[in-house]
């Protein structure tokens, strides 16, 4: 057994254990893991360090991510597990490409926010445009997020013009008048 | 060292704590590795295993506490060579030689970026101004203590001769000397006693006990 697997084998049992007593506060929202769920979150997961050639101590991101995302109302019980194994497949490689200059309540609150608002909970637009705009900004200098905590930022760099005015009384006169 | 890597957990996983600020729970592989080395490092120290020193843990000391004496011994450690190299930038000339003025000025990259807590195995700079002690086998602090130290002894002895005296005896030992990553002791030898081998030995043995 290497250094590294003695290091993701540390703690499994009690970190399988508080992922599954976070239920206590999703399940008002719908949401619960099962303990083989915690299993297959906490397998996943080390895939994801693996592939990412990234090392976790202490409690792990599962939590926060669970928490972050419990309120979502764009995951349901049957896509829970999946949503959250892609959620952190997606948080290590974006915590990668920001080159750890993004702390993890930063990336969380920015997927979160754009995973209800822009995304409107779709993953690859998460991953491949809102989070590739902002961590390229980032990696080049952008630091207004160390004050915003990562809320309120996307707006800053989105390339797609959320509001077209003219378009909306086109589509209104189309509806009411014609 | 495996065997031990579970013991070190909870310290590399402070380490880490502290390094992110407690904003990350986890590192790149690079960084793991680096606090990893760092903590296993900074236990050696405390166990006497590098510059040939003594053990200086006890059978009955955690862990913790090895890590924690083991950090106190860098520090010390550290302030030492930086006392040591503050008193060699007051030893006399450099003879002009190139590899010499470098090496002191690499030196100074070192104390100024040493990182005691982080990275305390790396000594950061590359001395290629030889010196007589052995430094080969060691690393961070412990290459730097006896590469300061020895350099200390090296250029005190030199100066305390007439330096026009010291200069032809260079040029006598090696003509190109300012310009070689050779040592100036060495040479200074060599040009002392040209051809006597075993005399040239027993004054650097001199200076080197000096």
């Amino acid at each position: 057994m290497d250094a590294y697997q003695i290091m993701l084998n540390a703690g499994k049992e009690k970190e399988q254990k508080s992922i599954v007593s976070c239920n206590d506060i999703t399940a008002q929202f719908g949401l619960v893991l099962s303990a083989e769920d915690a299993i297959a979150l906490q397998e996943s997961r080390n895939e994801s360090l693996r592939t990412h050639q990234r090392v976790e101590f202490g409690a792990g991101i599962l939590e926060k991510l669970i928490y972050a995302f419990a309120d979502s109302q764009y995951i349901n019980q049957s896509d829970y597990l999946d949503t959250l194994i892609a959620l952190q497949e997606v948080f290590y490689l974006f915590k990668n490409e920001s080159m750890d200059l993004l702390s993890d309540d930063e990336l969380i609150s920015f997927m979160e926010e754009q995973f209800e608002g822009v995304c409107y909970g779709d993953m690859e637009y998460l991953s491949g445009t809102c989070l590739e705009i902002f961590v390229a900004a980032v990696r080049a200098g952008y630091d207004g997020y160390l004050e915003s905590g990562g809320k309120g930022e996307y707006g800053k760099f989105d390339e797609v013009k959320r509001w077209d005015k003219d378009l909306y009384f086109q589509v209104l006169k189309e509806l009411c008048w014609e | 060292m495996y065997e031990k890597i579970e013991a070190l957990l909870p310290i590399v996983e402070e380490l880490t704590n502290r390094y992110t600020s407690g904003d990350s729970t986890s590192v790149s592989q690079e960084t793991a590795k680096q606090l990893v080395e760092a903590v296993i490092y900074t236990i050696k120290v405390a166990e006497g295993q590098l510059a040939g020193s003594q053990t200086l843990i006890n059978n009955h000391m955690t862990i913790g506490a090895q890590y924690a004496l083991g950090k106190r011994l860098i520090q010390e450690k550290t302030k030492e060579a930086l006392a040591c190299f503050n008193a060699l930038c007051n030893v006399g000339t450099n003879y002009e030689q190139i590899y010499l003025k470098q090496s002191k000025k690499e030196l100074l990259h070192f104390f100024n970026y040493y990182d005691v807590e982080y990275n305390p195995q790396d000594h950061l700079v590359f001395l290629d101004y030889p010196v007589l002690a052995k430094v080969s086998g060691f690393t961070g602090i412990e290459y730097i203590w006896i590469y300061v130290h020895s350099l200390y002894r090296e250029l005190s002895f030199l100066n305390q001769l007439p330096q026009e005296q010291v200069v032809k005896t260079l040029e006598v030992g090696e003509k190109d000397y300012r310009t070689l990553p050779i040592n100036l002791c060495t040479v200074f030898a060599q040009g002392t006693f040209p051809d006597e081998q075993a005399k040239q030995e027993k004054l650097l043995a001199m200076i080197m006990e000096a």
